[in-house]
């Protein structure tokens, strides 16, 4: 008996669908239970620990998949698709139940440890947990009246195809304030002297590429 | 000095920053405000977690990015979460984000940059209770 004949209850444009060679593989394997009919027609194809590795590592520097510093969760198949591999997560898998945030993952757990050791080495790496190269932008008010020698400074970094800051480290009064707050971001004692020099002609300096670790971050509140 | 909230904690900020360094600055800094975060440096990576489930309540989004702009980003956002409040941030002033489709409605809360912790607490409060006019049109 043709099996579309058995689910005589799905809409007519599966009925082809399940006449097909893979339907059929699919029911054979012990999936006949599945209640996502539909998915189960798209299922991808089983991709190697290795290709699943660099596709979640690609994933995880892009930005597409965040690291994984949520609540965990494990339990039985629910029959949902594992966003890392794309397959459905069926009955006999265990299925890791990760939530960051408002947002609830469903994963294999082969699929979760794989994701979980590449958001750990991600982690470990300097440039995610050490430090922070951003241009500094030095500003002060320009007109007629304004003295650079004691006018106020906004310092602020980020921002480097604005040509302005993003977040607002310090508004340090005067040069002298000023090159206190530079010298404790270890700027370069003749780039201080340069930024003075042109601070004294000018409006706006920009010193590229200052490394901003977490402890200097902290000591400004931030 | 920001302090976090109770009602922050039920928040959820949805952060889209390409400069990496701001983007962790700030979402550390809206984390010790207490809100829940998500960054992301990518506005097709924001698109993709409007479609996943869980509250955000606020889309706080650069004006100009590289893959999209953000005026672009809150249109596609507002169609999947329609009720999403958005903060657009930006060097240029209110005037000027104009040129980049970013129309605010009368009032509209704005983050100027460069911006200091108040100010950015100060946006993201006003930003979660702000209603445009009921006759305002989102061009």
């Amino acid at each position: 008996m043709p099996v579309s004949a058995r689910l005589s209850v799905l809409p007519a444009a599966l009925e082809t669908a399940i006449e097909s060679p893979r339907f059929r593989e699919y029911l054979a394997a012990g999936y006949g239970t599945c209640t996502d009919i539909a998915s189960a027609m798209n299922e991808e194809p089983k991709v190697s620990p290795a290709a699943l590795r660099q596709m979640i590592r690609t994933r995880l520097a892009a930005g597409s998949l965040f690291p994984i510093d949520g609540t965990v969760l494990a339990g039985k198949a629910t029959a949902k698709r594992c966003p890392l591999c794309r397959r459905l997560i069926l009955d006999g898998d265990i299925e890791q139940e990760v939530v960051v945030g408002p947002t609830t993952v469903l994963a294999h757990w082969d699929c979760y440890s794989i994701w979980q050791q590449e958001a750990d080495a991600v982690a470990r790496t300097p440039q995610h947990s050490v430090k922070t190269l951003t241009p500094l932008h030095i500003v002060r008010e320009d007109g007629d009246g304004i003295n650079p020698p004691t006018a106020e400074y906004v310092v602020s970094f980020g921002g480097a195809k604005d040509g302005v800051g993003t977040v607002v480290l310090a508004k340090p009064q005067g040069f002298d304030a000023l090159v206190v707050l530079l010298r404790g971001l270890s700027i370069a004692h003749a780039e201080i002297g340069t930024a003075c020099q042109v601070l004294t002609e000018q409006a706006h300096h920009e010193i590229s590429d200052v490394t901003l670790t977490p402890a200097v971050l902290r000591r400004f509140r931030l | 000095m920001a302090s976090s909230s109770p009602a922050a904690a039920t928040q959820t900020i949805l952060v889209v920053d390409d400069d990496r360094g701001v983007l962790s600055v700030v979402e550390d800094m809206l984390r010790t405000m207490g809100y829940t975060v998500i960054g992301t440096g990518d506005p097709l990576g924001a698109l993709r977690y409007a479609r996943m489930p869980g509250a955000i309540d606020l889309l706080l989004t650069d004006v100009v990015t590289p893959l999209m702009r953000g005026s672009q980003l809150a249109q596609e956002f507002r169609v999947i979460r329609p009720g999403v409040k958005v903060l657009f941030m930006s060097a240029y002033n209110v005037h000027q984000v104009e040129a980049y489709r970013v129309k605010l409605a009368p009032g509209e809360p704005f983050l100027k940059k460069p911006f200091t912790i108040d100010e950015l607490q100060s946006a993201v409060k006003a930003a979660l209770v702000y209603r445009p006019p009921a006759n305002w049109l989102r061009g």
